[in-house]
């Protein structure tokens, strides 16, 4: 715990020294709930903008896990502290994960904001039914905190070119359904988002705060068949990633 | 804890081939003693400091501290580092910040460092500089501050690579002697790289150069 805490304190106080910055982001937010605000009233088919709203409720989640980890660990390089931070005596890759604490809680506080958002505008329309959501949430973290992991490991041993990213941040939009079903997609293409986590996954987002539906204890052990999985090649990529930089000894550059 | 470094080999991949950086070395630390290395630039010093802190795997070889081989990353280990105090710290907190992240990183309990920070800080006169952001220190805080980060964990192996660099000669001399009290006092073999040959002479038990890849003892 003290390690978690340790990321959790220096990040409020990075956040506190660049006040201008966190207050564009919070601008940022609220620009993004003003957006939806207004499609709300200009659509007349507000069904398609909840199914949108959540698809991007989603997408932003992806995103979060996707790049918290690439993103921390250029970050130290670049500040010169990826060396020291690894001198303590917790094992690198709870180092890792520890470093993602900060950005968490704060990503946390931007979803419920979303889902507060998403109540107002949508009424009954949205339901949150916390027993359900909070493991999916958890589950999903894991899994893709993995494909996070994977790219971060890539992003120490590399610096810079990471094709996880780059893949799957520039397909994830167009192949998981955000914006439409995957139905309509060419049948090569469906197929293939058909075997995705992010689509199974998004699909009980969907079921869940749209219809209130909790998911069964099969699709919850799907779920957890990829966290394992994921988060287990996530663990795996970075303690062999870990190993190939130290035989380069480069870890700190960037 | 003895520092006990056997047989230590480490070559990179370059594109232009491989290169031999250590071949071979062989070096015992006794606990409480220092043990000064110089070398020209480029003989691996830096690069030995950073396989003893296990931030750099070795090709083959060991290195053991107090029973432990450290190259493996174990949680027992504790190593201090001292090195790049210029640059590895969170430039935009202050002192005490960058400090108390790095006690809880290192595992310390809250009360306990709180009294090492302010024991660390008094004796090494931080403590008129814990609000002042690290950007803004001079080299020679920066030092002390890298000096005080490497002593938190009370480690058993102490490295530091040119504690006199960038410093006027007063203050390089007061971190000298510091340390050299601070190594006396406590059980850690200390390893320290220098360019300086009268400060192996004045603050080292026994020192050494790093030549073609191995340690050549100065008598």
């Amino acid at each position: 715990m003290n390690i978690i805490l340790a990321f959790l304190l220096r990040d409020v106080s990075i956040e506190k020294t660049y006040r201008f910055h966190l207050a564009l982001k919070l601008s940022g937010v609220a620009a993004q709930i003003a957006v939806f605000y207004f499609i709300s009233r200009f659509l007349e088919k507000p069904q398609y903008f909840l199914y949108v709203f959540v698809g991007i409720m989603f997408s932003g989640f992806f995103q979060f896990w996707l790049n918290v980890f690439p993103e921390n660990v250029r970050q130290e390089q670049y500040w010169g502290t990826f060396e020291p931070v690894f001198l303590s005596k917790n094992r690198p890759l709870a180092v890792i994960l520890s470093s993602a604490s900060g950005k968490f809680v704060l990503f946390v506080m931007e979803m419920t904001l979303l889902i507060a958002v998403g109540k107002f505008l949508f009424g009954s329309g949205f339901n949150l039914s916390l027993a359900g959501f909070i493991p999916l949430f958890v589950l999903n973290s894991l899994a893709v905190g993995g494909i996070g992991l994977i790219s971060g490991s890539f992003i120490m041993y590399f610096k810079r070119g990471d094709p996880v990213n780059w893949v799957l941040g520039a397909s994830f939009d167009l192949l998981s359904g955000v914006y439409f079903p995957v139905a309509v997609l060419p049948s090569i293409l469906k197929g293939f988002s058909q075997k995705l986590p992010t689509t199974s996954a998004l699909d009980l987002w969907r079921g869940l705060l749209i219809e209130g539906k909790i998911p069964s204890p099969h699709q919850f052990a799907v779920q957890a068949a990829w966290a394992l999985v994921l988060l287990a090649a996530g663990a795996w990529a970075f303690s062999a990633a870990f190993d190939k930089t130290r035989v380069k000894g480069d870890l700190g550059n960037y | 804890m003895s520092l006990k470094i056997n047989e230590l080999y480490k070559h990179f991949d370059l594109r232009g081939g491989r290169k031999a950086v250590l071949e071979g070395l062989d070096l015992q630390v006794e606990p409480g003693e220092i043990f000064a290395l110089s070398g020209a630039n480029g003989s691996g010093k830096t690069t030995l400091l950073k396989i003893i802190a296990a931030l750099v795997l070795p090709t083959s070889g060991s290195v053991f501290s107090g029973g432990i081989n450290v190259v493996d990353f174990p949680r027992e280990a504790r190593t201090g580092l001292v090195c790049d105090a210029d640059s590895s710290f969170y430039r935009m907190l202050s002192v005490e910040e960058n400090i108390r992240f790095f006690a809880r990183l290192y595992g310390r309990p809250v009360d306990s460092a709180e009294k090492r920070t302010a024991l660390l800080f008094d004796e090494l006169g931080l403590n008129a500089h814990r609000k002042t952001t690290f950007a803004h220190l001079s080299s020679g805080m920066k030092q002390r501050l890298a000096l005080a980060r490497a002593l938190l964990s009370e480690p058993r192996v102490l490295l530091i690579d040119e504690v006199s660099r960038s410093l006027d000669e007063e203050s390089a001399a007061n971190i000298s002697s510091y340390i050299r009290n601070a190594v006396s006092k406590s059980d850690a073999a200390c390893v320290a790289v220098t360019h300086d040959s009268s400060w192996a002479g004045k603050y080292a038990d026994r020192a050494g150069v790093l030549v073609n890849g191995t340690i050549e003892l100065i008598q």
